[in-house]
């Protein structure tokens, strides 16, 4: 009888604890805000605000299907697959888009019923102003109770800006989908190449640092008009990390420029790094065409020293985690020597394959995708 | 005589610029009196100083006895009406809405008007004869109708004492010949006026008095007869007019026409 | 001796027994009308939203937070953070504004004269724009974007106030003109301060610009409601004081009302209630320009009626706006956008078929 007895019971608690709703595991953890997160499982139903390298991250840990809304990750024209968010997830074109942290529907977000609400907050010169980010934040979290809401800090928002904020990004929605050894997996991937960049670099002195400028060629619209290049200064959308890459920016300035032939000849830089935005240009237009004629006297485009960064840059909140590949081709444009072995194109393949699961031909359609197919052609 | 309007020594200037000098003039209760003199002898000044518009220098200023140095904005409205030139506002009142605001002073409550407000009212328009349009635009009406509206507002007002500024000057004829019948109505029922013209003609056949005025001083005052003459004239207006008498009445005509230099001879 | 009015009979003898010249009874009737208009749209656009929420859900939501009830009931607490934290505040936001704008608009158009006349027109949207554009890109030295926002919309009608006035009087060709002035100077110091602002101040500036409600929250409206709602009744008392200024500075210093002391009362508190609400929610425009038209249209030009029926009216009409601009697509459209885009051919069918009766 009384085995009977402990039997029933047996099963009766495993019944129960069976049918006990899966909401009854609950966990926390602080976020890079210093705020307190408490979430449920289990996870299903994400909405992503701010910058897209929190979908980026998703698409690597796997669990990228998640979500379904996102604020900022897709393009504003539909059909058009520009981003690698975009890419790698291609249901995400089709889910809610919110709108800009600035323009950030919050209702919309609610009517989602997500489980979890991630902000990205972004603090290069691009990235959207620190009003509007606390006022999104302050909205937000009248939510707390109906789904958490954790605040993530991009690389620029660290002083000076550090990849260490992006480790502990991925490490943190890592913990949050249960994926903490594939995230372990990817931040060691990235700390790698970041550290082959820091090897090669180390050691180099102030005065053997060329002088690099970043800038955007401008249409014929703006060439008309005798401005020939939109110029970035440093942070902006020009070198991020010029502690790892020990780039020396040649424009000194805090502010976005246009520049007419005569101010860049009077630059006069030793190495041009081209960002693209979605025109498809190519590095040569700049050695070719007739309306960049007057400066095709520059010692660096005579030297055949212009590259690009692709879309890494002037949209890097599009761009995903290729981050170390972005101070790779810097550091590789201004010391070629140093990195004479690497070949950045085979790399980033690489990078993608291991990072995103893709395979060659993905991979070769998304650096496509971000402009840096350029690389493979010139063997760069 | 009760003297409703009283000016002594009136002194006016712009910055350096005298512009009314020693201006001495009274006007009785119930009289009609024509503020003559050419352009820029100072007759607008003279009308925006008795009204307060303008701030004299030197002087004195009595409306019904008072001496308006300091009366307030709104106390001067309850005895000196002003009726200007006819103009177009930007805003389609309607015209019985127009008289109304002659009540303004009279106001009171914050908000409007009272049965008495708009009794009166009623009663201007129907002495100026406006009854049957005062539900019209303002800014539709013709010229003459515009000018007759604003009397009435100033009917409306009930002041002792109403100011014209040159109310005839951008009508025909038909038009000022009613304006002045009208004024002489009102003023015989007791109020006085005050009304600037440059036509000698009909302050001469409507007016109880005259003032002249050339280069910022008084010239001559007195009834029409006495102030309305040749030798006046010709100190105004060198050698233009002449002056016939034409049974009852008197005529001012340019001195060639009076000659019968293409027009026919008139008798004394 | 005023008794000089005693023996004019003139008035006595001719007084007529007053009939329904006068009556404003249908006057009355189309502001009750607006006023339950108003009352209809914003009952409506709390319904409203990318949330489905029911009526009822919403209307019970609404009734137990003004009583207080705890929330014993098994009240969503997500629907009563979307219908009392985001969607209300809204949209009493967006009806103050309209009604401030709307207001200050008729004002100015009377004490102006002139019925093209914009609430921004002594400087008030450059002045803030330039206090709001220091605000973002100093940030360290500024307290507050709205605060700054409001004190230079503010100082650029004073200074217009200031360089107009010549010998106690402000003649209303020199007081636009040095609105005009001002604000073209305040331009171009926001066009420096765009310029050497970085991107995300840069977007931040532009994005003021534009105006909108997004992040209306109860503070907001907690502050912007009072200014507007006491400044509103100031200009309303002396809304027959505005019909008289309207003829004409002398006509009305004759019929009692000191032109200079009461354009300033007006377009002091005028000001003072566009300042408040373009330091908000930023620039908004034709709500100050359109509605006090269509009202004129409506009821004729006495202020006694236009400022309280044009405030109705652009309350509703800027709560349209709004409530269309955060429904019609996932994200959301600035407000300005949609009120010029209803707001133009509108205004064209008005000049076409009655504008002769205005302009004329």
């Amino acid at each position: 009888m009384r085995k009977a007895i402990l039997v029933l019971l047996a099963l009766a608690s495993i019944l129960c604890l069976g049918s006990m709703p899966a909401m009854c595991t609950e966990k926390t953890i602080t976020d890079m805000e210093g705020r307190t997160v408490t979430v449920s499982e289990p996870i299903e139903r994400v909405v992503t605000a701010g910058e897209t390298k929190v979908p980026c991250i998703m698409a690597a840990l796997g669990v990228g299907d998640m979500i379904v809304g996102t604020g900022g990750a897709t393009p504003k024209t539909s059909g058009i697959i520009t981003t690698t968010p975009g890419f790698l997830i291609p249901a995400i074109n089709n889910v809610t888009n919110l709108g800009r942290t600035y323009e950030f529907n919050v209702e919309g977000a609610a009517a989602l019923k997500p489980n979890l609400i991630i902000f990205e907050a972004d603090c290069a010169g691009q990235g959207d102003s620190i009003n509007n980010n606390r006022q999104l934040i302050e909205k937000l979290e009248l939510f707390n109770k109906s789904f958490p809401l954790a605040v993530l800090k991009n690389g620029a928002c660290a002083n000076p800006p550090s990849p260490d904020n992006i480790y502990r990004e991925i490490e943190i929605l890592g913990w949050l989908f249960d994926k903490q050894a594939k995230a372990k997996e990817i931040v060691d991937f990235l700390k790698e190449e970041v550290e082959l960049v820091k090897q090669r670099t180390d050691g180099i002195k102030e005065e053997e640092k060329p002088k690099v400028l970043f800038g955007n060629l401008q249409a014929w619209s703006s060439t008309s008009k005798g401005s020939l290049m939109l110029i970035t200064p440093d942070y902006d959308c020009a070198t991020l990390y010029p502690g790892i890459t020990k780039i020396k920016n040649a424009y000194p300035g805090q502010t976005r420029v246009s520049m007419s032939a005569e101010q860049l000849l009077n630059l006069d830089p030793d190495v041009i790094i081209l960002l693209y935005n979605k025109q498809e240009w190519k590095a040569e237009d700049i050695r070719n065409e007739t309306e960049y004629k007057a400066i095709q006297e520059m010692k660096a485009i005579k030297n055949k020293r212009v590259y690009s960064t692709g879309q890494l840059e002037l949209y890097r909140s599009e761009a995903g985690l290729e981050f170390p590949i972005e101070m790779l081709i810097e550091a590789k444009a201004a010391y070629p020597d140093r990195f004479k072995d690497i070949n950045v194109g085979e790399q980033l393949a690489k990078h993608y394959k291991a990072l995103y699961g893709l395979t060659d031909e993905q991979a070769k359609d998304l650096k496509k995708c971000m402009l840096l197919d350029w690389m493979d052609e010139e063997g760069f | 005589m009760i003297h409703v309007l009283n000016v002594k020594d009136l002194q006016f200037q712009y910055g350096m610029q005298p512009v009314l000098k020693d201006i001495s003039f009274q006007v009785g209760q119930g009289q009609l009196c024509g503020l003559f003199g050419p352009n820029g002898c100072g007759k607008t000044t003279l009308f925006k100083c008795c009204l307060k518009f303008l701030k004299n220098q030197g002087g004195q200023i009595k409306v019904d006895g008072q001496d308006i140095k300091n009366l307030r904005i709104e106390e001067m409205a309850k005895l000196v009406a002003y009726v200007p030139q006819e103009h177009k506002p930007p805003f389609p009142y309607l015209v019985k809405d127009v008289v109304l605001m002659g009540r303004t002073p009279r106001l009171k409550s914050l908000f409007g008007t009272n049965k008495e407000d708009r009794q009166k009212a009623l009663g201007a328009l129907k002495l100026l004869g406006l009854l049957e349009i005062a539900d019209k635009p303002y800014n539709q009406l013709s010229g003459g109708q515009r000018q007759l509206v604003l009397i009435a507002r100033a009917v409306a007002q009930e002041t002792p004492l109403m100011f014209l500024d040159e109310p005839t000057s951008a009508l025909d004829f038909s038009n000022q010949i009613r304006i002045w019948r009208i004024m002489k109505q009102i003023a015989e029922s007791g109020v006085t006026i005050l009304a600037c013209s440059h036509d000698p003609n009909h302050v001469s056949w409507y007016c109880d008095r005259v003032v002249v005025m050339n280069h910022n001083h008084i010239l001559r005052e007195g009834p029409p007869r006495e102030v309305i003459t040749e030798s006046v004239l010709d100190e105004i207006y060198r050698n233009v007019c002449a002056v016939r008498n034409l049974d009852e009445a008197r005529m001012v005509l340019p001195k060639e026409v009076a000659r019968g230099n293409g027009a026919r001879k008139h008798n004394y | 001796m005023a008794g000089c009015l005693k023996d004019s009979s003139l008035l006595e003898d001719l007084a007529c027994e007053e009939g329904d010249e006068f009556s404003i009874h249908g006057k009355l009737m189309i502001l009750i009308a607006l006023f339950a208009l108003l009352v209809l749209t914003s009952s409506a656009a709390v319904v409203f939203g990318a949330y489905k929420i029911s009526i009822a859900d919403v209307y019970s939501i609404i009734l137990s937070n003004l009583l207080h009830l705890s929330e014993a009931q098994n009240m969503d607490s997500l629907k009563d953070i979307i219908v009392w934290d985001l969607r209300l505040p809204r949209v009493l936001l967006a009806i103050t504004v309209g009604f401030a704008l709307a207001a200050a608009g008729a004002t100015f158009q009377g004490c102006f004269r002139n019925p093209l006349v914009e609430p921004y027109i002594l400087g008030i949207s450059s002045g803030a724009a330039f206090g709001a554009a220091m605000g973002i890109v100093f940030h360290q030295f500024f307290f507050s974007i709205q605060l700054s926002a409001f004190l230079f919309g503010s100082l650029a009608v004073i200074l217009a106030y200031g360089i107009a006035r010549v010998n106690k009087e402000t003649p209303t060709i020199t007081l636009i003109l040095a609105g005009v002035i001002l604000g073209s100077l305040f331009s171009a110091a926001v066009s420096i301060l765009k310029y050497i602002s970085n991107d995300s101040a840069l977007r931040e500036i532009v994005f003021w610009l534009m105006g909108g409600f997004y992040f209306a929250s109860w503070s907001d409206v907690a502050l912007v409601t009072p200014v507007v709602m006491l400044s509103f009744l100031a200009m309303w008392s002396l809304g027959w004081k505005l019909n008289v200024l309207s003829m004409g500075d002398d006509e009305a210093r004759g019929l009692g009302v000191n032109p200079e002391k009461y354009k300033l009362i007006l377009i002091g508190l005028a000001t003072l209630m566009t300042s408040i609400a373009v330091s908000t929610v930023g620039i908004i425009a034709w709500v100050g320009l359109m509605m006090p038209h269509a009202t004129r249209m409506i009821l004729g030009p006495d202020h006694r009626f236009v400022i309280p029926a044009s405030a109705m009216l652009g309350g509703s009409y800027l709560l349209i706006c709004d409530t269309m601009a955060r429904t019609l697509t996932s994200s959301e459209i600035p407000v300005g956008i949609i009120t010029s885009l209803l707001g133009a051919p509108y205004l064209i069918y008005l000049l076409r078929t009655r504008g002769k009766s205005v302009f004329e």
